[in-house]
């Protein structure tokens, strides 16, 4: 009883916030099929951690911390995942795209061109940051400290520039 | 294109994606009793693999014991049945040991603290399944010399002892490289990739020195 009434709590919960994963899923898959599967998982993962939640920090923070560990620690085929630093490959060949007309711009392009030369770690690290997180909630679901998260966030910044006048020249 | 247009950008692919599907809570438990199946079974499926291999050794090993050392009496039965409990201790640790590493404990950890775990779990992991593949194998090698040799030991003595350097010539050229490659192909790509994120986190020496620039 006790249970069923946890997990209707927890199913409302996550019915509020599930967009948090499905932006992890697309961050880290490139495929709708992929991005479905990751969310699932996450979600799996979310109900098994959900008896360590005690509200110490926020939902959210607690959510991206188990997304998180389930995409880049979880013995998962990474073959599918938004490849990076590939040289060899036409990028746009293998850009996750949106399939919807109204949100297919330029500025969506490059965004998954970015995606794509970043390591796994940036991915999480800017898009946390994209999600107007603090450096504080960034430095907790991370386990990395403050003044590191503001280096890395700098270098993706400078790394996402130089891309940009790649685009810009036309390579 | 600068990281504010970023932002905005993201936020409309995510935008999208909220619309395109976006789950009930009756979908959501429909996923999460039919994916908690899954992702258990899954689990038992390697667990499984490996097991079938030292399941398929028992039965070979009884009828090779019960076979062909005769010149043992009685103690044949005994020996194969040790050699059978060993391979069901082995059994027990891989089980263990992969409901330990693979199973999906201590998730809400910060990334880095969850990846030195899992890190330390894997590697020990690594390590301990070597070391049992070892002596299993010098177990079984050394048994099969001493029964060869059941009724005159002493005798025998320096064929057991061309018999042990062969073994270790074995050990050496094939079984410890072939017990590593089997493992670093099993879960080599992993290792390297958990240590390989751990140490992007863990960057401590750089950025100290990009704070001196």
């Amino acid at each position: 009883m006790e249970e069923r009434r946890q997990k209707e709590k927890f199913l409302k919960l996550i019915s509020e916030h599930q967009d948090l994963i499905r932006k992890v899923a697309a961050m880290y898959y490139k495929n709708k099929a992929d991005q479905e599967d990751a969310f699932q998982e996450i979600l799996v993962n979310l109900w098994k951690a959900y008896p360590t939640f005690r509200g110490e920090s926020k939902i959210t923070t607690w959510m991206y911390r188990v997304a998180l560990n389930t995409v880049i620690s979880g013995f998962r085929k990474a073959s599918n995942r938004v490849h990076r630093n590939r040289s060899d490959v036409n990028i746009s060949d293998e850009l996750v795209k949106p399939e919807r007309e109204n949100v297919s711009n330029e500025d969506i392009d490059v965004l998954y061109q970015s995606i794509e030369r970043l390591t796994d770690i940036e991915k999480a690290v800017i898009m946390l940051y994209m999600e107007e997180k603090t450096y504080d909630d960034i430095a907790e679901i991370m386990g990395m400290t403050r003044t590191n998260v503001g280096v890395k966030i700098n270098r993706i910044k400078k790394k996402l520039q130089k891309l940009y006048k790649e685009l810009a020249n036309g390579y | 294109m600068d990281i504010e247009r970023l932002k905005g950008a993201w936020k409309s692919y995510t935008d999208d994606l909220r619309e395109q599907g976006s789950k009930n809570t009756s979908e959501l438990r429909e996923i999460l009793s039919r994916k908690s199946e899954q992702s258990l079974r899954r689990l038992r499926k390697n667990f499984f693999i490996e097991a079938g291999i030292n399941l398929a050794a028992i039965p070979i090993v009884l009828v090779i014991v019960i076979n062909q050392f005769a010149q043992v009496g009685d103690h044949r039965y005994y020996l194969s049945g040790f050699l059978v409990l060993l391979l069901l201790a082995f059994l027990v640790f891989l089980y263990n040991s992969y409901m330990k590493i693979f199973r999906y404990e201590q998730l809400d950890m910060p990334l880095e603290k969850k990846l030195e775990e899992q890190v330390k779990r894997l590697k020990l992991f690594m390590k301990n399944y070597a070391v049992i593949g070892y002596i299993l194998y010098f177990v079984v090698f050394v048994v099969g010399l001493l029964v060869s040799a059941y009724n005159n030991l002493t005798g025998e003595l320096p064929r057991l002892a061309v018999g042990i350097l062969i073994a270790l010539a074995l050990f050496f050229s094939v079984i410890r490289p072939l017990i590593r490659y089997y493992l670093k192909r099993l879960y080599g790509k992993h290792l390297d990739s958990l240590i390989s994120y751990l140490n992007e986190l863990q960057e401590k020496s750089s950025i100290t020195l990009e704070r001196n620039d």
